[in-house]
């Protein structure tokens, strides 16, 4: 396979050591081992506003660097006119757990044949670090020095909710299990949803933690097909839970098949 | 010959498809009707009117009074009673109570039809007063789902009605009976819409429904969104994936969608809003009228960024500029907007319309060398090219960017971008500028007396004009806004009269920005529309 060249002339300004650019990997790794089956110009990339948002100006595949949280509309808008095209956002926990909720609820819904990756650092971080909806409720960020007063949202069994007919948690850590995971969620026919857990180095970091607790389902003999074990999975680990006996899944919770929404339209 | 009818009841019991029934028979025997339809936020009772007006010269606008009067219950005989001439005819359902003065012609409508069907018992009554033959009646009705039911209903109230007198099929076809919405709509699908997007809000649904009604026939997609910030950001995806995308939508909606709009403007991408005002501010007057969205319009979103603003003032020109929007957005790479108002999107008007597909083809890139989005042009316009064009990388973006789409925060690239978008804004003034339809002229043309006006007053402002003596005039564009050729035509005036419904006057504030500075004014903002004895009155009481 010819190595393709996906590097724009975009200086990098994430962090050193950010876990943006374990995905940044990963997915040109994805990328790359695709683009034997998908011509290059058939991606289209979008995302949000936010250390993660970035992420467009460094890859050079088309693009839709888009406002905060809308990310995903402009995907499906795109799919609605040419079903050719193999859409990604990358989008933030901030981003779209918290500002774009009512759109990321929708894509799962509808069954969008498009992949939404979550850049899951915990922290609005471009804003010098404030509580997001995946925020521990002991996370003391600059608007909530004693922490926040509401609990973090559980966006695997939200996603599992909402209809997501793929549903996966990924770490940005480890890059080969994730770029295995992009590669699945973008051949997946409909809505593909990874909640990536993104340390961010300098506002919170929980490399460490994460390398410690985090284990692969495939692993463990998990069956993605099985709807109330998926849940269960989900319910595994509680985003405000950071204890030395937490366990923390990663891997596909769910896959199905169902008709999608540029189909049905 | 002019007569007007007003047919009024219940919501639920066919007001709206009796006026149309009516309508449309009339402009099948060669008149010209205005038919305006009121009817409150609410889904049964209540009270519904519609008046048709008709003449065998042209109409375009409403009158409040009324030669003939059906009223289906008695609440319609209490508000209508003002809207009697001397010698109005009244059609009165059995059972109504009120007193009248007049012939009264009473019928057993709502004992002998059944909800919506009462309009073709509205439609026999009439026809038959009309002395206009059933057959005009059952060709009209001959369109309905169930067609065999409503030919009896008809025939009944038709054999038990009373020719009151004879209205003559007249000399020449005055044109298609049609709605502003119903001209958007149209006028989008050959304008070459591959896809209409749209939330529901009233009064800007009727386009939502009548594209998601014939997308088959006209191979468009039509899909709604889960709230206005999804829909204007699907528009933005498609266009960006090259598809001519456009939405719809009223002043709250348009208020969600301004954040994106900004996002259209930064990234050149191509929009079309189609923004149909109703009473404001806020939830407002859902269903009824202003122009108090105009200054929103032009200013809304954040940051300088070229756009268009186009303004139709009836049916025909819903058509005409709804289809020039979609050209020029992808023309100029901008937001247009395509601004009415409930009684243009929601009124019927009588008016020649002859369906012409035109798309122009945007300027696109020649496949030469590297694609870059953002390429710095004499006139500001970038080549476009769309994702799944091998050897080009499209990349768009709401951040300030360099000439491949790549965010920059250097001075020199700031500002060498924002003089592409400012040239842009230039070459976009230039092409108005040059152009001799960017202003409508009507009324008494000769006469030193203005009516300046906008939208949805345009037909009143001309029918006033021509009968007291005053030339009308109007912009049919907001953005760029034609001073020049409104100052031309202003050269001569003794009097300038602005004609506007806000209370605030924003249509004056707009032309004071430009340096034009009328004599007098008339604002109306009850959320109704300018009936012609408003005008009438207020510009008599100024000569008295």
């Amino acid at each position: 396979m010819s190595r393709v060249n996906l590097k724009t002339h975009a200086e990098n300004t994430w962090c050193p050591g950010c876990g943006n650019f374990g995905i940044l990997r990963a997915f040109e790794m994805a990328v790359e081992e695709l683009s034997s089956e998908i011509p290059l110009e058939n991606f289209v990339i979008a995302s949000g506003i936010g250390c993660h948002g970035k992420i467009v100006d460094y890859i050079n595949l088309n693009s839709f660097y888009s406002i905060h949280g809308r990310a995903l509309n402009n995907l499906e808008g795109m799919r609605l006119v040419n079903d050719q095209l193999i859409c990604i956002g990358f989008v933030g926990d901030g981003d779209i757990y918290a500002e774009g909720i009512s759109h990321l609820i929708f894509a799962a819904k509808r069954n969008a044949n498009l992949t939404a990756i979550v850049h899951d650092n915990r922290s609005y971080s471009l804003t010098t670090g404030q509580f997001t909806p995946t925020s521990p409720s002991h996370f003391k960020g600059k608007s909530t020095p004693e922490g926040p007063p509401e609990d973090p949202m559980n966006p695997i069994l939200l996603m599992l909710s909402a209809g997501a007919t793929f549903v996966a948690r990924g770490f940005a850590g480890d890059i080969p299990h994730l770029k295995e995971l992009i590669k699945a969620a973008i051949k997946h026919r409909g809505f593909s949803f990874i909640d990536v857990l993104q340390p961010c180095v300098t506002f919170y970091n929980t490399f460490s933690y994460y390398r410690r607790h985090c284990y692969k389902l495939e692993e463990v003999g998990h069956d993605p097909t099985d709807f109330d074990a998926a849940i269960k999975k989900a319910q595994e680990w509680d985003y405000s839970v950071d204890s030395e006996d937490s366990r923390i899944p990663i891997g596909i919770f769910y896959q199905e098949e169902k008709p999608i929404y540029e189909e049905r339209v | 010959m002019e007569r007007s009818v007003i047919i009024g009841g219940e919501a639920g019991e066919g007001v709206k498809e009796a006026g149309n029934l009516l309508s449309r028979v009339l402009v099948s025997i060669g008149y010209s009707v205005f038919t305006y339809h009121d009817y409150p936020s609410l889904i049964r009772g209540g009270h519904n009117f519609s008046s048709v007006r008709f003449s065998n010269e042209k109409v375009y606008a409403p009158v409040r009074k009324a030669d003939y009067i059906v009223a289906l219950d008695d609440r319609s005989v209490k508000r209508h009673k003002e809207d009697a001439k001397e010698n109005t005819v009244w059609f009165l359902d059995e059972k109504v109570k009120e007193e009248v003065n007049g012939t009264v012609i009473r019928l057993p409508f709502r004992e002998k039809a059944k909800g919506v069907m009462r309009s073709s018992a509205v439609l026999g009554a009439l026809l038959k007063a009309f002395r206009i033959p059933k057959e005009e009646g059952l060709a009209v009705l001959q369109n309905l789902k169930n067609f065999e039911e409503n030919r009896e209903t008809f025939e009944f109230f038709y054999d038990s009605s009373k020719e009151v007198e004879e209205i003559v099929e007249v000399e020449g076809i005055k044109g298609e009976y049609f709605s502003g919405s119903e001209g958007v709509a149209l006028g989008a699908v050959d304008g070459g819409l591959d896809i209409y997007i749209a939330y529901p809000m009233t009064p800007a649904s009727p386009v939502l429904h009548y594209l998601a009604a014939h997308k088959k026939e006209f191979g468009i997609k039509v899909v709604q969104p889960e709230n206005e910030i999804g829909v204007i950001n699907m528009v933005l995806g498609a266009a960006y994936a090259g598809g001519r995308a456009m939405t719809g939508t009223s002043g709250g909606g348009f208020a969600l969608m301004t954040e994106t709009l900004s996002l259209a403007g930064m990234s050149e991408t191509p929009a079309v809003i189609y923004l149909a005002q109703r009473g404001a501010p806020s939830t407002g007057v859902p269903t009824y009228t202003e122009q108090a969205d105009l200054l929103f319009s032009l200013f809304a979103g954040h940051g300088d960024f070229p756009r268009i603003v186009v303004a139709p003032s009836n049916a025909l020109e819903c058509y005409l500029l709804t289809r020039e929007a979609l050209n020029l957005a992808w023309k100029f790479q901008v937001p247009v907007i395509v601004l009415s108002s409930k009684n243009v999107a929601e009124s019927f008007f009588t008016q020649p319309l002859e369906r012409e597909r035109v798309v122009e083809e945007p300027k696109l890139w020649d496949g030469n060398g590297e694609y870059k989005r953002y390429l710095i042009t004499e006139d500001g316009i970038s080549p476009l090219a769309f994702p799944g064009t091998k050897g080009a990388v499209v990349k768009a973006t709401s951040y300030e960017h360099d000439e491949m789409g790549i965010t920059t925060e250097e001075p020199e690239q700031i500002v060498a971008m924002k003089n592409k978008r400012e040239r842009k804004r230039e070459t976009i003034r230039r092409f108005f500028e040059e152009r001799k339809d960017t202003v409508s002229v009507g009324g008494d043309t000769s006469s030193k007396r203005v009516l300046l006006t906008w939208g949805e007053n345009w037909g009143v402002c001309c029918e006033v004009g021509e009968e007291l003596g005053y030339k009308a005039v109007k912009p049919n564009y907001m953005e760029p806004f034609p001073a020049n050729s409104l100052k031309r035509e202003l050269e001569e005036a003794e009097e300038v009269i602005v004609v506007e419904l806000s209370p605030a006057g924003q249509f004056e504030k707009l032309l004071n920005f430009y340096g034009i500075k009328p004599t007098d004014r008339f604002r109306k903002y009850d959320t109704r529309p300018i009936f012609k004895e408003d005008l009438l009155e207020f510009l008599s009481g100024r000569e008295r």
